[in-house]
Formats: C-alpha cells, structure tokens, sequence
C-alpha cells in the first residue's frame, strides 16, 4: 500500500469518523431528556430544612419510603415530610417526635390544607361516604353470617398458636374496610378504643370531647397506638379521627403520591372488582381495555398534565373517562367520579342520577317539586361523559350507545327488580319472612339476583362488556328470578297458607300472580300455589 | 538493520532555526532513536497488534477522565451519578458506551496480540523478559476491567466482587488476608468502593504506563524479531495482478458499496427481521447488519489489493446468499424476491469471474523491506486507530451502554456472570471444586508466565517438534470452548 | 505493492503533499468532531432561565415577624420574613432575601442585637430590607439580592420563586 494511498485512506476513515459522531450528536439530541423526565433517581431533591432531621433518620430507618419520597412531585416541589404529617396541639393522635408533633395517619384535612378543590370535590363524592355502610347488608353478611359482633371462644387448641379468643369481626376489619374505610381507633388501657364518635369533632376537626384521650395507650416517646383492627386501612371513605372522611392514599399511594398510579386501571381494580361489582373485569373486556393493555407504552402516565386528546388519545382508563380533564371540557378535572355517570346501577332497582345539594339521588315523583330538588341533573352528568366519548367516537355513536344502555337498565328495572322488589316487600309486609336478613333462602336469592347478577348486567352495559351483560348478568338474573326466587315466593305461600296464615298466604300469591301474569313473564306457566295446593318443586 | 536517511530527519535538517531548536535536545539523536527502520513483515496487521491495545488505553485514559468529572466515587451516590451520565449528561451515554467497548476491545487485541507473540515464538531468547512484561500488562488489563465495572455499582458490580472476594479467600496460606485487604473489611462495606475506585483510576493506569514504557523499551532494545514470508510470484512491478482487472475492481467497490449500506443500515434500522426461519430481534438484526458490513469492508480491502483472502470472502458471501435464496423460495418466505435474485446474479457472476482469474491474486505481502517508523509506520497505526474509532462509535450507537438495576445486597439475581473475559474461569469453577479453580488459576497464571523458560525445557526435550505449539493450540481452543459454553448456558 | 522506501520522490512532490493535506483534514473532521462532543460532554447544566415555584409554608401556619430559611435547589439560602398581615396585598407581607453577599459571594448572616446583615469577608452590612447601609457593598450601592414571593389566595400556599436546577443529581 503506497504511502499516499494510506493517507487518503486515513482521510476517507476520518470522514467516516466525523459522519459516525455526526450520528452521535442526532442520537444524542433525540435521548436528551429534559430534567423533569429523567429517572427518578437523577433528579435532585433537596430535603426542606425543617424535614431535614426525619429524612437523615428514616433514610436508614425506613429507606424505601424517603426513596418514594424523593422521586414524588412533592419532593420537587418543597414539599417534605412534616407539611404533610404536621398535627395541631389538640389533635388525639398527635405526638412529640423528635421535636415536631405530628401524626401518623394523614387525613383528606391535611391534605386540604393544600389540595382544597381535589379535597372538596372528594368530600362530595359518594367515594368519601363509603365507610357508612353500618347496618347495610354487606354488613350484615360480613358480622352475622361470616363471622360474629364480638368474640367467641376456640373451639379447640390451634398447635403452634395460642388462640384465646375469636375475633368475629375479622371479615369485616379486612374485607369490607379495607375497601369502605373503617373507624380509626386508639387503643385505651382498657383495650377498648377511642374513635371519631367518642372525640365528637367539630366542623374544624378538634376534638370536643378530649376527656377520653386521657385513657389513651401510649409508649415511652407519647405516642398514642392505633387499634390494629382499626389500622393499616386505606379504605376509600376511612372515618378519621378529625372527623373527615376517605383516604386520599387509596388511590395515589403513600409516599410517592403517584398521579401515574391513580391514572391506571389497577389502581381502581382494587375495589371494583368481583362478583358483585366487576368493574376493572368488565373494561378489561371492553375494547376500551384491549386498547389500553396494548398502547400502554403510548399513555404518557408520567405526564404532569395528562389531558385526553393533547396530552394522549391511545386508549382510555378508568380515570380517563370518570375523572380526568380533556380538550372538550377544558382539561378540568373532578375528584367525584360521580359527576359524569348518569344511572346509579347500586341499588336493586336502578335510578336516574338527578341529584339535590347534598348530591344525593332525588327520589320525588311530583315534577314540579322534584325540579325544585334537582342540582344537577343526569341529562348534565350524561352530557360530561359524552364529551369524553366525543374525542373518539361521533355524536350518532354516542347516543345509539347510550340508547343500548338505557333500554338494559330500563329492562332489567321493569322485568325484574321492581317484580322481585314487589315481591319480597310483600312477603316481609305480611309476616312471611322474619325481620332478620339472610335467614331465609329467598333473602340469598333476591340478594344475589340484584346486588350481584342484576349489577354484573348493567355494569356490563354500561362499559361494553357483552359477556358480562349477558351471561354472567342477564342470563343468571333469568335464572335466578325463574328457577328459584319465585319457586321459593310459592313455597313461602304455600307453607304460609298450611300454617294458619291463609288470609296473608292469599295477599302475597295475588301480587306473586299478577306479577306472573304480566306478558313479560307469559312465557313460562307456573301452578297457583293456593289453588292447585301443589308445593313447588323446589 | 540498515539505517537509511528518514524523512522526519531530513525535515528537521531543513528547518533548523525553529523554535524547537532552541531547546537543548539533540533532534537528531532523538529523530535516530524513534525513527529506527521497521522490518517489512510489521507491515501484517497480525504483526502490528501490539500497537491496538495501546492506542486504546490512550483511548481509555481520555474516556476516564472524562467520566470521572461527573462520577461520584461513594456507595450512596455511584450508581446514580452512572445514571446520570448515562441520562442527563450531554453525550455522557457516549463517553460511557466508547469507554465499555474500548475496554472490551482492548482486552481482546491484548489477547491477539499475546496469540501473536506466543505462535510465532516471539518470546525465545532474548526477550524472555518482555514476555514477562507483557503478562504483566494482560493482567494488569483484566484487573482494570475488573475494577471498572465494580465502581458502576450495579447487581454484576456487587456480587461480581462478592465472588472474587470470596474466591481469593480461598487461596491457600494468604487467602483470607488476601480477600480482606481487596475488600477493605471483613465484609463488602463503604471502603470496598473506594479501593475499587483508587485501583481502577490511580493504581493501575500508573502501573499499566509503566509496563508499556518498559515493553516498548525492551522491544526497541532487543529490536522486533525476525520473520519473513515471501511470495514467489510477487515481484516489484508486476502488473499483472488481480487488483489491475477491472472485474476485481467493480467487486471491490460492490463490496464497499454493500458495506456502506450495511452499516448504516446496523445503525438506523428498527425493526426486526426473519432470517431463514428465525426470529431475530432488533439487536441481533444489528448485530448481523454489522457483522455482515464488516465482512464486507473486509472484502472490499483485500480485493483492492487483489489478495486472495479477499476473493474467498467473496466467495463465502456468495454461497450463503445462494443458500438464502434457495432456502427462502422453498420455505415459501422470500421477499423482494427480484432484488435477491439480481443480487445473487451479481455476486454468483462475480465469483465465477474472480475463480477463474485465481492465479493473479496474490497470498503473501511481497518483498518485505523494512521501512521508516515515521511517517510509514505512524499513518498505519493512524489508519489503525481512526478505524477503530469509527467502529466504536458505531458500536456505541448499535449497543450503547445500558445501565442495570442498582446493587442489592439483599437478592442475588438468578442469572449472574461475570464479564465474557472470565467466562473461562467461571467455568472452570463449575467444572471443579473451589480450591482446585483457585490452585488452578494459580498455576495457569504461572505457567503463562513462565512460559518461555517452560518453552525453552519442552525444546531440549524434544528439539524442533516445536511441542509448545501444540500444547498453545490447546489451550486456546480451550479457552475458547470454555468461553463459549459458559456464554451459552 | 509499492509500499516502502522512505526515499521515493512521491513524498516530496505534489501528490503527497495534497495527500497529506487530505489525510490532516479527514482527521481534524473525525477527532475535531470527537473533541466537540467530549467538550459539550463538559459543559455544565446551565438554568435556562425559567423559575419555579418553591413550596415555603401556608399563611396560617408563617405567623407575623417570624422568618424562615429555605435553601433553593441549588443550594444558596434564602431568607423569608413575614413582616405584616395585609389580605388586600399578601405578597407584601413576605420578604425573600438572598444570603449571598453581592460584593464577593461570602455568606451574611443576621446579627439580632443589631438588627441588620453582616458580611464578615469585608465587613458589608445591610439593614432589615436588605439594602446595603456601609462596607464594600454599599460603595457600589449593592443591595441583597430579592426573590419574588407568591401566595395563592385559594390554597394559602407561600411559595419563593427560584431557578431551576443546574447541576446533574446523582
């Protein structure tokens, strides 16, 4: 190879070198991050002075929380550790912690402090008012049937375990609170507890009644102990010791306070979900859903603003359509996923959510007087969600599929809620069925046949999920209505009528047959059971 | 050697008076020392890799310095300032990514290199010493690779150390001080890092500088040994070889052409492809890309030249794109069928072309002459280097480095190796039990060392049945095999 | 394959040194680009200007003549007092002063007894409002530096605008 050949051939390298470099710098300028969407790990956050001592200990203590910490939006922002769980003198679960009196368990109060309209939204929502579910039926099943109010004795000695007692509301500490919020207690001396009904707070969250604190368990350092059947719990509508209610950490996580995690479906499918409210289930079949599973990568979750149609349009969530701002409503958000739904399919028979200023459902039937009630209507809410619907779909498309919806909500209310209703009302009115819930096989059926079945085929409507509306929904309803609720109603007459009660028997089996003589139900025959004097086969 | 006139003398001669005359140093004595004539066979690549590894410390020095601007050398903050180069900083995935590969690269020319030295018997008397020195160097290599990936602070990082410490404890009498003094306590704690650290940036350069400066003085003292392959049909001024005919010409610049092509394809392409059958995910059709634009840079070169190396490149290329084509019209999966055809046409018409005219290529480099170290022997290295260099940045834009999860002491991960140069060593680990991996790996490292003298015994032996060779190919391959096993399971 | 002596007139005559002037500018485009990247690889994060709200209390909570010290994210200390209670103008109740001596960098701190800052490098002094009373500072009629203060009525948050970031975390 001659010497010039050589060079030139250096030169053509050098040329390669500069256009490889020249490739570089355009990886480069296109992997360049800004510095709010690097890791969470490379952005800088300086602790606040004043929460500078709690991060220095914890950060041994409890590394992982400081972790979550310090990739939040909070931490960015100055936000640290005490403006959170700061507590006023006369907070009951104040205590004096290395120099700050704080609180462990932080409430929607504290997070008003700053987030005020997210909070007052919240507060309004039927989200914040599900810890009032005492004497409901869930609650019913969970302390009578599946466990006891109070305890009871071991039946034999567990190997390995000493078992004195037995907790009978374990199943409802767990299964309905963890959901629902449960009371927050504090452990008194006498192993009882003290909760927001003793302290009677007042509209400011201070206690009025600090006379119980004085029986407080507390440990060397002051720190007053919750009562572990009471907390962890993060329960949506957690009754808190202020007097406020719900958990804002249900949804967004301590301590990262992630949007990106209250954005996602999961987020939500920690509750919606199940036999008798499967909601995360039904998106998951609904094409909504398949979009997301797929497109995921293209949400842009991380996003501070996160509005459909400018800051993504791949697919929608849960929060998507019931909470989050879009280009149609002016990327105005809501912490009341109520305000854009509008049947309520909770109740056994559904209603129009028409709601008065206490946002609660108006149940007036006189139109002038229910126009008075009436705040904001359904047609309203409806209106909010068609304009979610609207970035994707037409207007013809949006009212043909709410048409679909009404006429399944509307069917499901005419053919068999309000019969089953009629039905069951009748039986209690005349002594058929004793005051007690669940002790009777027919209260099992209704039951099942609303607050699951009847659910499963109106919520299927609601979200598009076909498998739902129909056979784990309406095809179970038929069934359950048909082949056991009435039979068990005729049984109820018939056992009714052989024990003395004949002028009762007869009140029920006329509403039992001008029910069954409707057009709807003509399809099938069913034997009078007073007349024939046939038990039903059952 | 015969000392003829260089160039670089005769330009001081004409510019005496400058400014660098000014200073007391005798130019010419200087010019005398460096400029020494280079034998001709220098001029094979094969016997020029010495040169590679050095270039790329030069390479390496100027990547490191450049990361420990911004590296943070403490437990707390090493992993996530590596995120911040390989994140936040402008071109740091750059600097990083040069500096991984050129560190792998190096420890492989290091390799070639000792290949080189030890099949050629370079290392007889008299330069038995630089032999010595030379491990020294390899091993001083491996140590900085060692070092460099356990600063990252990564999983492989941690229990990377965690198992040579391990393994060193286990040497016999020294053992468990040994392990102590590399971790710096008892157990891997904050002083660990910093020894990393200090080996990796202060010691070991140091020591490595010193090594080559002693290897580079030693070589120029001794002078590079003899060797001379010649080939009968090569005269000066024969034209009547293959790089002349227009046919080999239009191949080369095909070749070229291709490999461009391959090359910037490695580079942008996204998506996958399916190649006879298989799936190959983005990376692996990069990999191929590049693989295959090197062959045919390759090609392209040694067709220039008219070598025959060259035209059976050529030929290999053309019988894998015969075998494509026959393979994706049977299975029913070609695509752009038309271009593959004319391809093949192209590449079969060629071949048959460069066969027949096989006589005119040649094999061997011609007369070896020696010739002056500067500039003929400073553009190759020149050449050398710039190539490498491109073909770092390339690979830094096929594979840049990535950045794996932070170092937990609590998990080990399920799949855990080290870096590929210890694969032979891991394996030999899981072939045999802990002390005798160790005691072996002792005694492997000591007889590379002592190679020579063991070299000069095997001759007295058995004179001229050169036994060393035999026994070096069978440790090579191995090596190889065992590398190759570990980096399959 | 005419590839040796050093002697040949090729190296003297034209064609090498157009070769040459070849070769010196393909290795100035391939290293001189190299050392571009390596020197935007060195250049520090500059702020682009942009500030940012720094979150520094809530209004019920910084109560009348008291004063807190944040540090900005870049380190520096920041001085903010409450000096009134006026719903129409709340932003005139704050007063966010920089620490940093406008003379040479040094840090001031507050002197109690004197009720004024002091620079103790070359004895600046700066009254209540920041405005430099005697030494260096005052000369060149330096005051300390003033950080703009907002308050969202709604919320009652206070917050202290400062730069953004400039250095890499790690």
């Amino acid at each position: 190879m001659s010497l010039n050949l050589k060079r030139i051939i250096v030169f053509v390298l050098g040329v390669a070198l500069c256009a490889a470099l020249i490739m570089v710098a355009e990886t480069e300028s296109r992997r360049h991050q800004p510095a709010h969407k690097m890791p969470m790990s490379t952005v800088l956050a300086l602790t606040p002075e004043a929460s500078r001592n709690c991060v220095d200990c914890h950060a041994k203590s409890s590394p992982a929380i400081v972790e979550h910490w310090k990739g939040s939006t909070h931490a960015h922002k100055g936000v640290g550790c005490v403006e959170c769980h700061q507590a006023e003198k006369v907070d009951a679960d104040g205590f004096d912690h290395y120099g700050a009196h704080i609180a462990t368990v932080v409430t929607p109060r504290d997070c008003a402090r700053c987030h005020v309209k997210e909070s007052q939204e919240f507060a309004q929502s039927h989200h914040s008012k599900a810890g009032n579910i005492l004497a409901s039926l869930d609650n019913t099943l969970a302390e009578n049937a599946e466990g006891m109010r109070g305890f009871f004795n071991p039946h034999s000695p567990t190997p390995g375990k000493l078992v004195t007692e037995v907790n009978g509301m374990a199943s409802a500490s767990l299964g309905c609170r963890q959901c629902h919020g449960g009371k927050v207690g504090l452990m008194t001396k006498d192993g009882g507890m003290v909760t927001v009904d003793d302290l009677k707070p007042g509209a400011d969250g201070v206690p009025t009644n600090t006379l119980v604190l004085a029986n407080l368990v507390r440990n060397e350092e002051g720190r007053p102990k919750y009562h572990p059947s009471t907390w962890p719990n993060t329960g949506i509508g957690r009754l808190n010791l202020d007097g406020s209610l719900g958990s804002c950490s249900a949804c967004h996580s301590r301590h990262d306070f992630s949007p990106r995690r209250a954005r996602q479906p999961e987020s939500c499918g920690k509750c919606h979900m199940g036999p008798d409210h499967p909601q995360k289930e039904i998106y998951e079949e609904s094409k909504h859903g398949i979009a997301y599973r797929d497109l995921r990568d293209l949400m842009n979750l991380d996003a501070e603003s996160w509005i459909l149609g400018q800051d993504y349009s791949a697919a929608p969530t849960c929060a998507t359509c019931h909470m989050s701002g879009n280009t149609k409503n002016g990327g105005r958000i809501t912490h009341d996923p109520g305000e854009r739904i509008s049947w309520t399919n909770r109740p056994p028979i559904s209603q129009v959510m028409d709601t008065d200023k206490a946002h609660k459902v108006v149940m007036e039937l006189d139109p002038t007087k229910r126009a008075e009630q009436i705040v904001d209507t359904a047609e309203q809410k409806r209106n909010r969600m068609k304009d979610v619907c609207l970035h994707c779909h037409t207007p013809d498309y949006v009212n043909g599929f709410y048409k679909q919806y009404d006429d399944l909500v509307i069917l499901f209310n005419e053919k068999f809620a309000k019969a089953g209703k009629k039905i069951i009302t009748a039986c209690y009115e005349q002594g058929l069925l004793t005051k007690q819930d669940f002790d009777e096989e027919i209260e099992w059926s209704y039951y099942l046949l609303w607050h699951h079945e009847g659910r499963r085929a109106r919520m299927g409507a609601s979200m598009m999920g076909p498998d739902y509306t129909h056979w784990h929904g309406m095809f179970e309803v038929a069934e359950r209505f048909y082949q056991e609720f009435i039979p068990q109603a005729q049984h109820l007459v018939t056992k009714a009528a052989a024990d003395g009660k004949k002028p009762q028997a007869e009140i029920v089996n006329k509403v039992l047959n001008d029910v069954l003589s409707r057009p709807e139900h003509g399809w099938k025959k069913y034997d009078d059971p007073l007349t024939t004097g046939k038990v039903p086969g059952h | 050697m015969a000392h003829e006139p260089g160039v670089g003398e005769r330009h001081i001669r004409a510019t005496g008076g400058r400014l660098w005359q000014l200073l007391p140093v005798d130019w010419g004595k200087i010019q005398e020392v460096t400029n020494e004539p280079v034998p001709g066979h220098i001029k094979r690549w094969w016997f020029a890799l010495g040169g590679t590894p050095a270039y790329l410390f030069l390479i390496q020095i100027t990547t490191g310095i450049l990361l420990s601007f911004y590296y943070v050398p403490s437990p707390d903050h090493a992993y996530d300032s590596v995120a911040a180069i390989t994140h936040a900083v402008p071109f740091g995935w750059f600097v990083r990514s040069i500096h991984k590969w050129a560190a792998n690269l190096m420890i492989i020319t290091v390799l070639l290199h000792m290949c080189r030295v030890f099949f050629s018997c370079g290392f007889r008397h008299p330069r038995q010493v630089n032999w010595v020195v030379g491990c020294g160097l390899l091993l001083c290599t491996l140590s900085l690779g060692f070092t460099g990936y356990s600063l990252i602070q990564e999983q492989l990082s941690y229990w990377g150390i965690t198992v040579a410490s391990e393994l060193v404890s286990n040497v016999p009498l020294l053992g468990p001080t040994l392990a102590n003094f590399m971790r710096g306590g008892e157990e891997i704690g904050p002083n660990t890092l910093t020894r990393m650290f200090n080996l990796h940036v202060g010691i070991l350069p140091v020591v490595t500088i010193l090594l080559i400066g002693l290897h580079v003085a030693v070589l120029r003292l001794h002078g590079v040994s003899d060797l001379s392959f010649t080939d009968p049909r090569l005269q000066p001024g024969n034209d009547r070889l293959a790089k002349s005919l227009p046919g080999v010409r239009l191949m080369a610049l095909l070749a070229a052409l291709g490999a461009v092509g391959c090359i910037l394809a490695a580079a942008f392409r996204t998506t996958a492809i399916t190649i006879v059958a298989t799936d190959l995910s983005v990376e692996s059709t990069r990999l191929l890309c590049l693989i295959v634009g090197g062959l045919l840079a390759t090609a392209s070169a040694l067709l220039a030249q008219g070598h025959m190396y060259g035209l059976l490149l050529w030929l290999a290329i053309s019988i894998l794109a015969i075998a494509k084509l026959i393979f994706d019209l049977t299975h029913h999966e070609a695509i752009h069928v038309t271009g593959w055809i004319v391809m093949v046409l192209v590449l079969g018409v060629t071949a048959v072309y460069g066969v027949v005219r096989q006589d005119r290529f040649i094999e061997g480099k011609g007369v070896d002459k020696p010739f002056n170290f500067f500039p003929d022997h400073i553009i190759t290295e020149l050449l050398i280097g710039t190539l490498l260099l491109f073909l770092l940045t390339l690979m830094t834009l096929v594979f840049p480095a990535e950045l794996a999860e932070r170092a937990n002491p609590l998990v080990t991960p399920d799949h855990i190796k080290p870096e590929w140069y210890f694969f032979f060593q891991f394996r030999m680990l899981k072939l045999t039990g802990l002390n005798t991996a160790v005691v072996m790996s002792g005694a492997l490292v000591l007889m590379i060392v002592l190679w020579p003298w063991i070299d000069s015994l095997l001759e007295r032996i058995a004179p001229r049945k050169d036994l060393g060779i035999y026994i070096g190919i069978v440790a090579f391959l191995a090596f190889l095999t065992f590398t190759v096993w570990e980096a399959m399971v | 394959m005419m590839d040796h002596s050093a002697s040949k007139p090729e190296n003297t005559s034209r064609r090498g040194f157009v070769a040459g002037i070849f070769m010196f500018a393909g290795l100035i485009a391939g290293y001189g680009a190299g050392a571009l990247h390596f020197f935007r690889y060195l250049v520090p994060l500059r702020s682009n200007g942009k500030k940012r709200e720094m979150f520094v209390g809530t209004l019920d909570a910084f109560a009348v003549g008291t004063t807190r010290t944040v540090r900005d994210p870049r380190g520096q200390e920041i001085i903010i007092a409450r000096t009134s209670n006026n719903p129409e103008h709340r932003v005139s109740d704050f007063q966010a002063l920089s620490t940093k001596c406008p003379h040479l960098g040094c840090k001031i701190h507050w002197e109690s007894g004197k009720e004024r800052f002091r620079c103790p490098c070359h004895e600046g002094i700066f009254d209540k409002q920041g405005k430099a009373i005697s030494g260096p500072p005052a000369q060149e009629g330096k005051n300390l530096t003033e950080y703009e203060v907002r308050v969202n009525e709604k919320t009652g948050w206070v917050y202290v605008m400062v730069g953004q970031e400039s250095s890499y975390g790690a």
